[in-house]
């Protein structure tokens, strides 16, 4: 079982706002090397939340009320801020939404790189330069010798996130978290970006964990996914067979939304629950069409086995 | 146009804008489009393509370089004063971001009432069912007027803004980027939405997105844009069953979940999209051709002429010198 790479278990995360609002309501799952995971849901559903307290990045008035997270083999929840740098970067690195704001503008990206090479104790300085332009052509930039040489500015958006993850893969880590990489991206550049990542994935033992609201995205990229809804796991397992035989109701009606034409058109009414107060039963029963009696007094448990769900209707049947 | 009446029509449209540095760009260079009576009008396209310059010139929100803009027969460019703001009444905006277009300080039902009492002499006793009457049109409650935009979610926002929109009992709306920024499940209800209104109010909409998700769901008609021209334009489900246009094509590979990952490997494009300050000459799409110059040099004619629109079917436009050479496969849908 050291397969695993990273481990979440029970995890819960509050926001000490007024009133409070509990984002992540108990999540657990695991990630093996090399797996490509997506996250999907809608927002407010805990999967940002979630992919911050997988780096320990989660600051006040945010809190990890309880729970663990371990990432390979190291628990990060409670961790020392020495113990968490050491990690990030070398274990588990992370790719955001938008690379405007986490590229130093006043930097050469081939030097924010090399820094990142250089934190982790990676070679000399000369090793570490060639490294930098060898990453660069591995994640598809064309003129890696100059464009190492170009501040974050002088680069286009695709290239700004292809240097993003030259920088999140440059330490060889375990685990890869990409937020909604290609979200600010136009799809044709979105759709190179997706390739790219594809392709490094199939070439080292990198495991991805790919959040994203769009279920088109997801498909493209994972092996396994995780639906979120009302910070909870609500159904969990391999893509292509979520994909053929959902069998959580939000599931159902996210594809239906996701890949069907003008015809099959199912939209979900009203809204997710307010996460301020607490939950008594099925997260999704106010919008769903067989809500039962049961389903608004006993929350649906996960479930185990390879394909989870979290839905009473489908136990019954 | 199977003798449906023209709401608007744009008739070589142009728009050019100078850089901070003092270089011209020409965000929309020669542009038709016509949307009918209870059309929804889709345009694609990429950012930097100008779809939304192109939504805001037939608006008359951007000053036009060329071309003109008909409404209901009548060229706007030739209305001053009353008339005017007459026309413009007849057409109104949605954007995407329902926070910009709603001012947090005033009361939905204010905010609703002052779009009311701009175009038309509304008496006091009318305002308050009116505003009510408006509401309920986009599935809100009564209660709604009385509450401040921060009270409701982005969704209810859009729907606020849609109310502010139709106040004025427009004919043509020009959605920009609509439901973009809302979640899918919200984003839905707000295209149901618009729709409805379409099929009950008769209304006609330009309907911009970058989603071709979106845009296949709702729109009757597809126009596509690249660097500031039109490159393809045709019925709705012709368009995505059949692009004829390299660009098009390309397109339609890259947008998620629609294709089989080799599929999309085999068309994706290199290369971003170039920048509108310095266009390539001739065709604006030939640098990332997977048919043009860059693959058959015999192909001199895409670099130096810019290729007329050319009919390949019943309402089907592009505008590429060697069209229909690159196909797709049937998408699966899942």
């Amino acid at each position: 079982m050291n397969d695993v790479v990273l481990e979440v278990e029970d995890l819960v995360v509050e926001f000490d706002t007024r009133p409070p609002v509990r984002a992540v309501r108990g999540v657990s799952f695991q990630v093996r090397r090399g797996e490509r995971v997506g996250i999907v849901g809608e927002s407010g559903c805990g999967k940002s939340v979630t992919a911050m307290a997988l780096l320990g990045l989660v600051d006040p008035p945010g809190r990890i009320v309880s729970g663990s997270v371990r990432v390979a083999g190291v628990e990060v929840v409670g961790a020392p801020p020495r113990e968490l740098r050491r990690l990030r970067g070398k274990e588990i690195a992370m790719v955001f939404q938008d690379p405007t704001t986490s590229l130093n503008p006043v930097f050469r990206v081939g030097r924010q790189i090399a820094d990142v090479l250089a934190y982790h104790g990676w070679g000399d300085p000369r090793t570490r330069a060639a490294r930098v332009v060898e990453l660069l052509r591995r994640v598809g930039i064309p003129d890696p010798e100059r464009r190492a040489r170009a501040y974050p500015h002088e680069l286009s958006g695709g290239m700004r996130q292809r240097v993003m993850i030259a920088m999140a893969i440059a330490n060889e880590p375990a685990i890869v978290v990409a937020d909604e990489p290609t979200t600010a991206l136009d799809v044709t550049v979105e759709a190179q970006i997706l390739l790219l990542l594809d392709e490094l994935v199939e070439r080292s033992r990198t495991a991805v964990v790919f959040i994203s609201h769009d279920l088109r995205v997801v498909s493209e990229v994972c092996d396994r996914v995780l639906v979120f809804y009302a910070g909870r796991i609500v159904e969990e397992g391999d893509l292509a067979e979520v994909f053929a035989a959902p069998r959580h109701p939000y599931t159902r009606a996210l594809l239906s939304l996701a890949f069907s034409g003008r015809e099959a058109r199912s939209s979900i009414p009203g809204a997710p629950p307010d996460l301020s107060r607490p939950l008594a039963g099925c997260p999704f029963a106010p919008r769903c069409d067989r809500r039962a009696e049961r389903c608004d007094r006993e929350p649906p448990l996960l479930g185990d086995g390879g394909h989870r769900f979290a839905c009473w209707y489908e136990e019954a049947s | 146009m199977n003798g449906k009446e023209t709401v608007v029509r744009g008739i070589d449209l142009r728009v050019a804008f100078r850089t901070e540095d003092g270089r011209r760009v020409r965000a929309v260079d020669g542009v038709d489009l016509e949307v009918g009576r209870g059309e929804i009008h889709g345009l694609v396209g990429e950012s930097g393509c100008g779809k939304t310059t192109l939504g805001r010139a037939l608006l008359g929100l951007v000053p036009l370089t060329g071309g003109r803009v008909i409404v209901d027969g009548v060229d706007i460019g030739e209305l001053r004063g009353r008339r005017l703001r007459r026309a413009r009444a007849r057409m109104q905006m949605i954007f995407q971001s329902p926070w910009g277009s709603l001012n947090p300080r005033m009361r939905v039902g204010t905010a609703i009432a002052e779009a009311l009492r701009a175009h038309r002499r509304v008496s006091r006793a009318e305002v308050r069912p009116r505003v009510e009457a408006l509401l309920a049109m986009v599935g809100l409650p009564a209660e709604a007027a009385d509450r401040y935009p921060a009270a409701f979610s982005g969704g209810q926002r859009q729907r606020i803004a849609i109310a502010r929109a139709l106040a004025v009992e427009p004919r043509f709306i020009v959605a920009d980027e609509a439901v973009a920024s809302l979640d899918v499940s919200v984003g839905e209800q707000i295209l149901e939405l618009l729709v409805g209104l379409r099929d009950r109010l008769g209304l006609s909409y330009l309907f911009i997105s970058h989603d071709l998700g979106v845009v296949e769901r709702v729109a009757d008609r597809v126009t596509v844009m690249y660097l500031g021209r039109v490159v393809e334009r045709a019925a709705a489900d012709e368009l995505f069953r059949a692009p004829a246009h390299p660009y098009t094509v390309a397109l339609l590979a890259a947008a998620p979940g629609r294709f089989p990952r080799e599929v999309r490997r085999a068309f994706v494009l290199s290369g971003d999209p170039p920048s509108p300050v310095d266009p390539p000459s001739g065709c604006v799409f030939w640098p990332r051709c997977p048919v043009g110059p860059t693959v058959d040099p015999s192909r001199t004619i895409c670099r130096t002429e810019v290729p007329p629109p050319t009919t390949v079917g019943d309402g089907h436009v592009v505008a590429c010198h060697f069209p229909g050479e690159v196909r797709l496969p049937d998408p699966v849908l899942r």
